[in-house]
Protein backbone atom coordinates (compact mmCIF):
# COMPACT_ATOMS: atom_id res chain seq x y z
CA UNK A 1 0.00 0.00 0.00
CA UNK A 2 3.02 2.43 1.14
CA UNK A 3 4.41 1.36 -2.21
CA UNK A 4 1.41 2.82 -4.08
CA UNK A 5 1.47 5.85 -2.03
CA UNK A 6 5.26 6.75 -3.27
CA UNK A 7 4.43 5.89 -6.67
CA UNK A 8 1.98 8.06 -6.57
CA UNK A 9 3.54 11.12 -5.24
CA UNK A 10 6.71 10.61 -7.60
CA UNK A 11 4.37 10.51 -10.57
CA UNK A 12 2.59 13.63 -9.44
CA UNK A 13 6.13 15.27 -8.53
CA UNK A 14 7.53 14.57 -11.97
CA UNK A 15 4.56 15.97 -13.42
CA UNK A 16 4.91 19.39 -11.79
CA UNK A 17 8.65 19.37 -13.24
CA UNK A 18 7.14 18.96 -16.46
CA UNK A 19 4.83 22.36 -15.68
CA UNK A 20 8.08 24.09 -14.79
CA UNK A 21 10.08 23.14 -17.81
CA UNK A 22 7.25 24.99 -20.03
CA UNK A 23 8.14 28.37 -17.47
CA UNK A 24 11.78 28.31 -18.62
CA UNK A 25 12.94 31.22 -21.18
CA UNK A 26 15.51 29.70 -23.36
CA UNK A 27 16.78 33.35 -24.58
CA UNK A 28 18.17 33.65 -21.22
CA UNK A 29 21.21 31.49 -22.72
CA UNK A 30 21.63 32.83 -25.84
CA UNK A 31 21.25 36.40 -25.89
CA UNK A 32 24.55 38.18 -26.46
CA UNK A 33 26.69 40.06 -24.60
CA UNK A 34 29.59 41.50 -25.81
CA UNK A 35 30.43 44.21 -28.53
CA UNK A 36 31.46 41.67 -31.13
CA UNK A 37 28.64 39.19 -30.19
CA UNK A 38 26.07 42.83 -30.84
CA UNK A 39 28.27 43.57 -33.65
CA UNK A 40 27.48 40.08 -35.37
CA UNK A 41 23.94 40.74 -34.78
CA UNK A 42 23.92 43.53 -36.82
CA UNK A 43 25.98 42.55 -39.61
CA UNK A 44 23.38 39.87 -39.84
CA UNK A 45 20.88 42.70 -41.56
CA UNK A 46 23.37 45.53 -42.89
CA UNK A 47 24.38 42.08 -44.87
CA UNK A 48 20.60 41.49 -45.88
CA UNK A 49 21.23 45.39 -47.05
CA UNK A 50 24.07 44.69 -48.91
CA UNK A 51 22.45 41.35 -50.99
CA UNK A 52 19.78 43.01 -51.24
CA UNK A 53 18.05 40.79 -49.23
CA UNK A 54 16.72 43.25 -46.96
CA UNK A 55 12.94 44.17 -47.89
CA UNK A 56 12.59 46.10 -43.99
CA UNK A 57 14.38 48.86 -43.70
CA UNK A 58 15.82 49.99 -46.75
CA UNK A 59 14.15 47.82 -49.36
CA UNK A 60 15.38 45.83 -52.28
CA UNK A 61 14.42 45.74 -56.03
CA UNK A 62 11.15 43.69 -55.61
CA UNK A 63 9.82 45.62 -53.02
CA UNK A 64 10.72 48.83 -54.71
CA UNK A 65 8.87 47.96 -57.62
CA UNK A 66 6.20 46.78 -55.24
CA UNK A 67 5.20 50.15 -54.15
CA UNK A 68 5.82 51.72 -57.40
CA UNK A 69 2.70 49.38 -58.07
CA UNK A 70 1.42 50.64 -55.54
CA UNK A 71 1.57 54.09 -56.88
CA UNK A 72 0.48 56.25 -59.97
CA UNK A 73 3.66 56.47 -61.77
CA UNK A 74 2.68 53.11 -63.64
CA UNK A 75 -0.35 52.48 -65.56
CA UNK A 76 -1.71 49.11 -63.60
CA UNK A 77 -4.37 49.41 -66.18
CA UNK A 78 -2.10 49.04 -69.30
CA UNK A 79 -0.26 46.04 -67.54
CA UNK A 80 0.41 42.80 -70.34
CA UNK A 81 -1.49 40.33 -69.58
CA UNK A 82 0.00 37.80 -68.59
CA UNK A 83 1.60 39.50 -65.91
CA UNK A 84 -1.04 40.85 -64.09
CA UNK A 85 -1.11 38.03 -61.64
CA UNK A 86 2.77 38.91 -61.46
CA UNK A 87 2.30 42.50 -60.33
CA UNK A 88 -0.07 43.98 -57.82
CA UNK A 89 -3.28 45.76 -59.66
CA UNK A 90 -2.78 48.29 -56.08
CA UNK A 91 -1.86 47.72 -52.87
CA UNK A 92 -5.29 45.87 -51.56
CA UNK A 93 -3.92 42.73 -53.58
CA UNK A 94 -1.16 42.56 -51.12
CA UNK A 95 -2.41 44.48 -47.94
CA UNK A 96 -2.16 41.02 -46.15
CA UNK A 97 1.89 41.04 -46.30
CA UNK A 98 1.96 44.19 -44.20
CA UNK A 99 1.21 42.11 -41.23
CA UNK A 100 4.79 40.55 -42.27
CA UNK A 101 6.04 43.74 -42.29
CA UNK A 102 5.20 44.73 -39.20
CA UNK A 103 6.54 41.97 -37.03
CA UNK A 104 9.85 41.51 -39.30
CA UNK A 105 10.24 45.76 -38.19
CA UNK A 106 9.62 44.96 -34.69
CA UNK A 107 12.25 42.19 -34.68
CA UNK A 108 14.88 44.46 -36.22
CA UNK A 109 13.96 46.44 -32.94
CA UNK A 110 13.98 43.36 -30.77
CA UNK A 111 17.92 43.11 -31.34
CA UNK A 112 18.25 46.61 -31.44
CA UNK A 113 16.85 46.41 -27.92
CA UNK A 114 19.24 43.75 -26.75
CA UNK A 115 22.73 45.95 -27.91
CA UNK A 116 21.38 49.35 -26.70
CA UNK A 117 19.98 48.15 -23.12
CA UNK A 118 22.82 45.34 -22.92
CA UNK A 119 25.83 47.14 -23.71
CA UNK A 120 28.55 47.63 -20.69
CA UNK A 121 29.68 50.69 -19.84
CA UNK A 122 32.96 49.24 -20.45
CA UNK A 123 32.20 48.92 -24.02
CA UNK A 124 30.97 51.87 -24.31
CA UNK A 125 34.25 53.42 -24.22
CA UNK A 126 35.79 51.27 -26.91
CA UNK A 127 35.47 52.43 -30.42
CA UNK A 128 33.67 49.24 -31.75
CA UNK A 129 31.04 49.12 -29.00
CA UNK A 130 30.35 52.74 -30.16
CA UNK A 131 29.84 51.78 -33.19
CA UNK A 132 27.71 49.05 -32.70
CA UNK A 133 25.58 51.47 -30.26
CA UNK A 134 25.10 54.03 -33.29
CA UNK A 135 23.96 51.30 -35.55
CA UNK A 136 21.53 50.12 -33.39
CA UNK A 137 19.98 53.52 -32.16
CA UNK A 138 20.02 54.47 -36.04
CA UNK A 139 18.85 51.15 -37.25
CA UNK A 140 16.16 51.54 -34.16
CA UNK A 141 14.63 55.33 -35.56
CA UNK A 142 14.57 53.57 -39.03
CA UNK A 143 12.23 51.14 -38.21
CA UNK A 144 9.94 53.20 -36.34
CA UNK A 145 10.15 55.71 -38.94
CA UNK A 146 8.69 52.97 -41.05
CA UNK A 147 6.09 51.95 -39.04
CA UNK A 148 5.00 55.57 -38.65
CA UNK A 149 5.12 56.30 -42.34
CA UNK A 150 3.03 52.50 -43.06
CA UNK A 151 0.51 51.72 -39.64
CA UNK A 152 0.03 55.57 -38.61
CA UNK A 153 -2.11 58.23 -40.39
CA UNK A 154 0.12 61.06 -42.17
CA UNK A 155 0.90 63.77 -39.36
CA UNK A 156 -1.52 66.34 -38.51
CA UNK A 157 0.09 69.24 -37.21
CA UNK A 158 -2.28 70.27 -33.60
CA UNK A 159 -3.68 66.33 -33.29
CA UNK A 160 -0.86 64.12 -33.13
CA UNK A 161 -0.60 63.90 -29.64
CA UNK A 162 -4.14 62.52 -30.08
CA UNK A 163 -3.18 60.38 -33.45
CA UNK A 164 -2.85 56.55 -32.98
CA UNK A 165 1.22 55.92 -32.77
CA UNK A 166 2.61 52.21 -32.76
CA UNK A 167 3.49 50.41 -29.23
CA UNK A 168 6.38 52.03 -27.99
CA UNK A 169 9.01 49.36 -27.34
CA UNK A 170 12.24 50.24 -25.63
CA UNK A 171 13.83 47.00 -23.89
CA UNK A 172 13.49 43.32 -24.92
CA UNK A 173 10.88 41.61 -22.50
CA UNK A 174 8.87 38.68 -24.01
CA UNK A 175 5.90 38.81 -21.67
CA UNK A 176 5.01 43.00 -22.39
CA UNK A 177 2.05 43.94 -24.25
CA UNK A 178 2.52 47.68 -25.22
CA UNK A 179 -0.60 48.91 -26.72
CA UNK A 180 0.04 52.15 -29.40
CA UNK A 181 1.08 55.09 -28.21
CA UNK A 182 0.41 58.94 -29.72
CA UNK A 183 2.09 59.89 -32.74
CA UNK A 184 3.83 62.51 -31.29
CA UNK A 185 5.34 60.67 -28.88
CA UNK A 186 6.80 58.27 -31.30
CA UNK A 187 8.17 60.90 -33.23
CA UNK A 188 10.14 62.33 -30.35
CA UNK A 189 11.34 58.83 -29.94
CA UNK A 190 12.85 58.77 -33.54
CA UNK A 191 14.29 61.93 -33.29
CA UNK A 192 16.00 61.45 -29.57
CA UNK A 193 17.37 57.59 -31.19
CA UNK A 194 18.77 59.58 -34.46
CA UNK A 195 20.06 62.71 -32.04
CA UNK A 196 22.04 60.34 -29.93
CA UNK A 197 23.48 58.16 -32.47
CA UNK A 198 24.86 61.63 -34.16
CA UNK A 199 26.53 62.04 -31.00
CA UNK A 200 28.42 58.96 -30.94
CA UNK A 201 29.50 60.53 -34.43
CA UNK A 202 30.47 57.47 -36.65
CA UNK A 203 31.81 57.45 -39.41
CA UNK A 204 32.70 54.04 -40.65
CA UNK A 205 31.55 52.62 -43.60
CA UNK A 206 31.46 49.05 -42.38
CA UNK A 207 28.15 49.82 -40.05
CA UNK A 208 26.78 51.64 -43.07
CA UNK A 209 24.39 53.55 -40.93
CA UNK A 210 26.72 56.43 -40.18
CA UNK A 211 26.66 60.01 -39.02
CA UNK A 212 25.50 61.34 -42.31
CA UNK A 213 22.54 58.67 -42.72
CA UNK A 214 21.53 59.20 -38.98
CA UNK A 215 21.31 63.13 -39.90
CA UNK A 216 19.59 62.09 -43.38
CA UNK A 217 16.85 60.01 -41.44
CA UNK A 218 16.44 62.96 -39.00
CA UNK A 219 15.69 65.25 -41.80
CA UNK A 220 13.09 62.86 -42.99
CA UNK A 221 11.72 62.51 -39.87
CA UNK A 222 11.61 66.18 -39.20
CA UNK A 223 10.08 66.67 -42.76
CA UNK A 224 7.11 63.98 -42.02
CA UNK A 225 6.59 65.76 -39.05
CA UNK A 226 6.17 68.58 -40.64
CA UNK A 227 8.71 70.35 -38.68
CA UNK A 228 9.68 72.43 -41.51
CA UNK A 229 12.60 74.60 -39.73
CA UNK A 230 14.57 71.78 -38.73
CA UNK A 231 13.85 69.70 -41.87
CA UNK A 232 15.57 72.52 -43.08
CA UNK A 233 18.28 73.12 -41.04
CA UNK A 234 19.59 69.46 -40.96
CA UNK A 235 19.02 68.98 -44.96
CA UNK A 236 21.64 71.97 -45.65
CA UNK A 237 24.23 69.88 -43.29
CA UNK A 238 23.81 67.00 -45.54
CA UNK A 239 24.02 68.81 -49.09
CA UNK A 240 26.95 71.17 -47.70
CA UNK A 241 28.80 67.53 -47.53
CA UNK A 242 27.43 65.63 -49.89
CA UNK A 243 26.55 68.27 -52.67
CA UNK A 244 24.18 67.63 -55.88
CA UNK A 245 26.12 66.08 -58.98
CA UNK A 246 25.13 66.28 -62.74
CA UNK A 247 25.80 64.59 -66.32
CA UNK A 248 27.53 61.91 -66.64
CA UNK A 249 28.58 61.43 -62.66
CA UNK A 250 24.82 61.56 -61.92
CA UNK A 251 23.72 58.80 -64.82
CA UNK A 252 26.43 56.56 -63.24
CA UNK A 253 25.47 57.09 -59.84
CA UNK A 254 22.01 55.63 -60.92
CA UNK A 255 22.95 53.36 -63.20
CA UNK A 256 25.71 51.16 -60.82
CA UNK A 257 24.39 48.35 -59.70
CA UNK A 258 26.59 47.69 -56.85
CA UNK A 259 28.82 50.64 -56.05
CA UNK A 260 27.73 53.18 -53.55
CA UNK A 261 28.84 56.47 -55.82
CA UNK A 262 28.26 60.38 -56.02
CA UNK A 263 26.22 61.77 -52.92
CA UNK A 264 24.28 58.32 -52.14
CA UNK A 265 24.52 58.14 -48.39
CA UNK A 266 22.78 54.35 -48.13
CA UNK A 267 21.54 51.88 -50.75
CA UNK A 268 20.57 48.26 -50.99
CA UNK A 269 22.87 46.38 -52.94
CA UNK A 270 26.69 46.74 -52.41
CA UNK A 271 27.63 43.06 -53.27
CA UNK A 272 26.48 40.71 -56.40
CA UNK A 273 24.89 37.84 -54.86
CA UNK A 274 22.13 34.96 -55.16
CA UNK A 275 19.39 37.94 -55.08
CA UNK A 276 21.11 39.09 -58.52
CA UNK A 277 18.97 36.86 -59.97
CA UNK A 278 15.66 38.01 -58.49
CA UNK A 279 16.95 41.68 -59.05
CA UNK A 280 17.03 40.89 -63.60
CA UNK A 281 13.70 38.98 -62.79
CA UNK A 282 12.16 42.21 -61.40
CA UNK A 283 13.78 44.43 -63.77
CA UNK A 284 12.38 42.71 -66.56
CA UNK A 285 8.74 41.78 -65.19
CA UNK A 286 8.18 45.84 -64.53
CA UNK A 287 8.94 46.44 -68.20
CA UNK A 288 5.68 45.06 -68.95
CA UNK A 289 3.71 47.62 -66.92
CA UNK A 290 4.25 50.58 -68.60
CA UNK A 291 4.91 54.89 -67.06
CA UNK A 292 1.75 56.45 -66.81
CA UNK A 293 1.41 58.81 -69.77
CA UNK A 294 0.63 61.72 -66.85
CA UNK A 295 3.58 61.03 -65.53
CA UNK A 296 5.87 60.91 -68.63
CA UNK A 297 4.15 64.25 -69.92
CA UNK A 298 6.03 65.92 -66.57
CA UNK A 299 9.24 65.70 -68.30
CA UNK A 300 8.14 69.21 -70.37
CA UNK A 301 11.92 69.35 -71.08
CA UNK A 302 12.03 66.12 -72.87
CA UNK A 303 15.09 64.79 -73.92
CA UNK A 304 16.90 67.99 -72.34
CA UNK A 305 15.76 66.39 -68.70
CA UNK A 306 18.85 63.73 -68.35
CA UNK A 307 16.19 62.09 -66.20
CA UNK A 308 14.18 61.36 -69.18
CA UNK A 309 15.62 58.89 -71.03
CA UNK A 310 17.36 57.53 -67.31
CA UNK A 311 13.93 56.45 -66.96
CA UNK A 312 12.23 55.24 -69.43
CA UNK A 313 12.44 54.59 -73.24
CA UNK A 314 10.55 55.36 -76.13
CA UNK A 315 7.39 52.88 -75.37
CA UNK A 316 7.47 53.93 -71.53
CA UNK A 317 8.69 51.04 -70.54
CA UNK A 318 11.15 51.85 -67.01
CA UNK A 319 14.85 51.69 -67.60
CA UNK A 320 16.05 53.01 -64.46
CA UNK A 321 17.38 50.82 -61.68
CA UNK A 322 14.42 49.71 -59.03
CA UNK A 323 16.81 51.00 -56.12
CA UNK A 324 16.21 52.26 -52.49
CA UNK A 325 18.85 54.81 -52.19
CA UNK A 326 19.43 57.99 -49.74
CA UNK A 327 20.99 60.63 -51.57
CA UNK A 328 21.41 64.46 -51.73
CA UNK A 329 18.47 65.44 -54.51
CA UNK A 330 15.60 63.92 -51.77
CA UNK A 331 17.09 66.98 -49.31
CA UNK A 332 17.00 69.92 -51.81
CA UNK A 333 13.70 68.71 -52.75
CA UNK A 334 12.60 69.06 -48.24
CA UNK A 335 14.55 72.34 -48.49
CA UNK A 336 12.30 73.76 -51.48
CA UNK A 337 9.25 72.26 -49.99
CA UNK A 338 9.77 73.42 -46.34
CA UNK A 339 10.46 76.71 -47.40
CA UNK A 340 7.40 76.46 -49.01
CA UNK A 341 5.11 75.87 -46.51
CA UNK A 342 6.89 78.41 -43.81
CA UNK A 343 4.93 81.38 -46.17
CA UNK A 344 6.87 84.59 -47.27
CA UNK A 345 10.34 82.19 -48.52
CA UNK A 346 9.06 81.44 -51.92
CA UNK A 347 12.29 83.12 -53.34
CA UNK A 348 14.17 80.89 -51.05
CA UNK A 349 12.07 77.96 -51.88
CA UNK A 350 12.30 78.61 -55.67
CA UNK A 351 16.42 79.19 -55.56
CA UNK A 352 16.89 75.33 -53.99
CA UNK A 353 14.23 73.87 -56.78
CA UNK A 354 16.54 75.43 -58.84
CA UNK A 355 19.49 74.30 -57.46
CA UNK A 356 18.38 71.02 -58.82
CA UNK A 357 16.68 71.39 -62.11
CA UNK A 358 19.97 73.39 -63.28
CA UNK A 359 22.06 70.15 -62.60
CA UNK A 360 19.19 68.12 -64.38
CA UNK A 361 18.10 70.11 -66.97
CA UNK A 362 20.38 71.39 -69.91
CA UNK A 363 19.68 74.03 -71.40
CA UNK A 364 18.39 75.49 -68.42
CA UNK A 365 15.74 78.04 -67.63
CA UNK A 366 15.59 78.72 -63.72
CA UNK A 367 11.92 79.08 -62.89
CA UNK A 368 10.62 82.72 -61.12
CA UNK A 369 7.28 83.12 -59.58
CA UNK A 370 5.84 84.35 -63.23
CA UNK A 371 7.29 81.19 -65.20
CA UNK A 372 6.36 78.40 -62.87
CA UNK A 373 3.91 76.10 -64.46
CA UNK A 374 0.31 76.05 -63.62
CA UNK A 375 -1.16 73.84 -61.78
CA UNK A 376 -3.38 70.68 -63.76
CA UNK A 377 -6.65 70.05 -62.42
CA UNK A 378 -6.23 66.93 -63.94
CA UNK A 379 -2.88 66.12 -61.07
CA UNK A 380 -4.00 63.26 -58.72
CA UNK A 381 -2.31 64.97 -55.64
CA UNK A 382 -5.25 67.86 -55.30
CA UNK A 383 -3.95 69.38 -50.99
CA UNK A 384 -0.65 69.41 -49.96
CA UNK A 385 1.03 68.39 -46.73
CA UNK A 386 -1.12 70.83 -44.31
CA UNK A 387 -4.01 69.92 -46.64
CA UNK A 388 -4.22 73.48 -48.63
CA UNK A 389 -5.00 73.76 -52.01
CA UNK A 390 -1.76 73.29 -54.74
CA UNK A 391 -0.20 76.09 -55.58
CA UNK A 392 2.00 76.58 -58.48
CA UNK A 393 4.91 76.50 -56.81
CA UNK A 394 4.09 73.34 -54.70
CA UNK A 395 2.39 71.83 -57.39
CA UNK A 396 6.31 72.45 -59.47
CA UNK A 397 8.13 70.94 -56.22
CA UNK A 398 6.04 68.26 -55.34
CA UNK A 399 6.31 67.01 -59.32
CA UNK A 400 9.92 67.83 -59.90
CA UNK A 401 10.28 65.00 -56.41
CA UNK A 402 7.89 62.69 -58.78
CA UNK A 403 10.72 63.00 -61.49
CA UNK A 404 13.62 62.51 -59.53
CA UNK A 405 12.89 59.46 -56.89
CA UNK A 406 11.00 57.95 -59.54
CA UNK A 407 11.26 53.90 -58.61
CA UNK A 408 12.88 54.79 -55.40
CA UNK A 409 10.60 54.01 -53.12
CA UNK A 410 9.12 57.54 -52.31
CA UNK A 411 6.03 58.00 -54.78
CA UNK A 412 3.74 55.88 -52.79
CA UNK A 413 4.81 57.81 -49.33
CA UNK A 414 4.47 60.90 -51.47
CA UNK A 415 0.92 59.83 -52.09
CA UNK A 416 0.11 59.55 -48.51
CA UNK A 417 2.13 62.71 -46.82
CA UNK A 418 -0.07 64.52 -49.58
CA UNK A 419 -3.67 64.50 -48.96
CA UNK A 420 -3.73 60.56 -49.53
CA UNK A 421 -6.32 60.94 -53.23
CA UNK A 422 -8.33 58.27 -54.26
CA UNK A 423 -7.84 56.86 -57.76
CA UNK A 424 -8.61 53.89 -59.77
CA UNK A 425 -6.80 51.03 -62.06
CA UNK A 426 -8.84 48.80 -63.91
CA UNK A 427 -7.77 44.78 -64.91
CA UNK A 428 -10.12 42.03 -66.36
CA UNK A 429 -13.07 44.14 -66.39
CA UNK A 430 -12.92 45.09 -62.58
CA UNK A 431 -12.30 48.29 -61.02
CA UNK A 432 -10.07 48.16 -57.71
CA UNK A 433 -10.12 51.36 -56.12
CA UNK A 434 -6.91 52.82 -54.03
CA UNK A 435 -9.01 54.09 -51.14
CA UNK A 436 -7.76 56.88 -49.01
CA UNK A 437 -8.01 54.00 -45.94
CA UNK A 438 -5.53 51.59 -47.47
CA UNK A 439 -2.88 54.12 -47.17
CA UNK A 440 -2.31 52.70 -43.49
CA UNK A 441 -2.00 49.43 -43.81
CA UNK A 442 -3.44 46.86 -41.04
CA UNK A 443 -1.47 46.00 -37.81
CA UNK A 444 -1.26 42.14 -37.47
CA UNK A 445 -4.60 40.36 -36.51
CA UNK A 446 -3.08 37.86 -34.52
CA UNK A 447 -1.45 40.98 -32.25
CA UNK A 448 -5.43 42.55 -32.34
CA UNK A 449 -6.66 39.51 -31.10
CA UNK A 450 -3.72 38.63 -28.36
CA UNK A 451 -3.41 42.01 -27.24
CA UNK A 452 -6.58 43.44 -24.89
CA UNK A 453 -6.86 47.36 -26.04
CA UNK A 454 -4.41 47.49 -29.26
CA UNK A 455 -6.66 49.14 -31.78
CA UNK A 456 -6.65 48.49 -35.08
CA UNK A 457 -6.28 51.12 -38.01
CA UNK A 458 -10.01 52.32 -39.51
CA UNK A 459 -10.75 50.35 -42.80
CA UNK A 460 -10.01 47.01 -41.56
CA UNK B 1 -8.07 2.28 -0.50
CA UNK B 2 -6.82 1.55 -3.83
CA UNK B 3 -9.94 3.20 -5.35
CA UNK B 4 -9.12 6.61 -3.25
CA UNK B 5 -5.59 6.94 -4.52
CA UNK B 6 -6.24 6.20 -8.27
CA UNK B 7 -9.32 8.58 -7.73
CA UNK B 8 -6.61 11.35 -6.66
CA UNK B 9 -3.92 10.53 -8.70
CA UNK B 10 -6.81 10.68 -11.66
CA UNK B 11 -7.73 14.08 -10.02
CA UNK B 12 -4.83 15.83 -9.71
CA UNK B 13 -3.26 14.80 -13.10
CA UNK B 14 -6.74 16.12 -14.75
CA UNK B 15 -6.03 19.20 -12.86
CA UNK B 16 -2.48 19.96 -14.09
CA UNK B 17 -3.12 19.01 -17.63
CA UNK B 18 -6.29 21.41 -18.00
CA UNK B 19 -3.58 24.14 -16.41
CA UNK B 20 -0.76 23.26 -18.82
CA UNK B 21 -3.56 23.37 -21.00
CA UNK B 22 -4.13 26.76 -20.91
CA UNK B 23 -0.79 28.11 -20.47
CA UNK B 24 0.15 26.45 -23.67
CA UNK B 25 -3.38 28.05 -25.45
CA UNK B 26 -3.96 31.47 -24.31
CA UNK B 27 -1.17 33.11 -26.33
CA UNK B 28 -3.00 32.32 -29.76
CA UNK B 29 -6.33 31.62 -30.76
CA UNK B 30 -7.00 29.22 -32.73
CA UNK B 31 -9.67 28.69 -35.61
CA UNK B 32 -9.03 32.60 -36.12
CA UNK B 33 -8.74 34.65 -39.54
CA UNK B 34 -5.41 35.45 -39.80
CA UNK B 35 -6.38 37.72 -42.76
CA UNK B 36 -8.04 40.93 -43.88
CA UNK B 37 -10.38 40.49 -46.58
CA UNK B 38 -11.13 43.91 -48.55
CA UNK B 39 -14.32 44.54 -50.23
CA UNK B 40 -14.41 42.71 -53.66
CA UNK B 41 -13.65 44.45 -56.74
CA UNK B 42 -16.68 46.39 -58.26
CA UNK B 43 -17.46 46.30 -62.32
CA UNK B 44 -16.09 48.87 -64.78
CA UNK B 45 -19.46 51.11 -65.68
CA UNK B 46 -19.71 51.97 -69.71
CA UNK B 47 -17.50 55.02 -68.79
CA UNK B 48 -14.86 53.88 -67.17
CA UNK B 49 -14.51 50.92 -70.01
CA UNK B 50 -14.37 53.28 -73.04
CA UNK B 51 -11.59 55.52 -70.97
CA UNK B 52 -9.53 53.07 -70.42
CA UNK B 53 -10.17 51.19 -73.95
CA UNK B 54 -9.22 54.49 -75.57
CA UNK B 55 -5.98 54.62 -73.21
CA UNK B 56 -4.73 51.35 -74.65
CA UNK B 57 -5.73 51.84 -78.09
CA UNK B 58 -3.41 54.82 -77.56
CA UNK B 59 -0.29 52.85 -75.97
CA UNK B 60 -0.88 50.11 -78.87
CA UNK B 61 -0.31 52.67 -81.37
CA UNK B 62 2.61 54.24 -79.22
CA UNK B 63 4.41 50.56 -79.24
CA UNK B 64 3.49 49.75 -83.26
CA UNK B 65 4.90 53.05 -84.35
Amino acid sequence: MKKILISALIFCLLLSSCSEFLDLKPYGRTIPKTADEFSALLHKHLGDIDYGTDAVIVGNASNVTAYACYADNLDASLTEKDFRKVLPNYIGTRINSFQGLYRNLYSRIRDCNIIINRITEADKSTSKGQEVLATAYTMRAICYYSLIQHYCEPFEKGSSNDQLGVPLVESFDMEARPLRTGLQNVINFVIDDLKKAIDLNISKEEYRFTVDVSKAYLARMYFWAEDWTNAIAVSKEILSKHPLISGEAYVTMLTDRYNKKGNVLLRSYIFPGTSDLSYESVESQIKHRPASKDFVDLFVEKEADIRYELSFNSVRQNQKNPCARVRSAEFCLIIAESYAHLGGKDAESLEWLNKLRENRISPFVPYTMFNLPKVDPDYIIKKDAEDKNLTSLMYAIITERQKELYMEKDRFFELKRNGRPTFWVGANGLKYVMEKFLYTTPLPKSDIDIVNGLKQNKGY
Amino acid sequence: MKKILIGIVIIVNCLMASCTGIEEEAPRPKGVQMDYILYPPSELNAQERLYLEEREAEYRELFNK
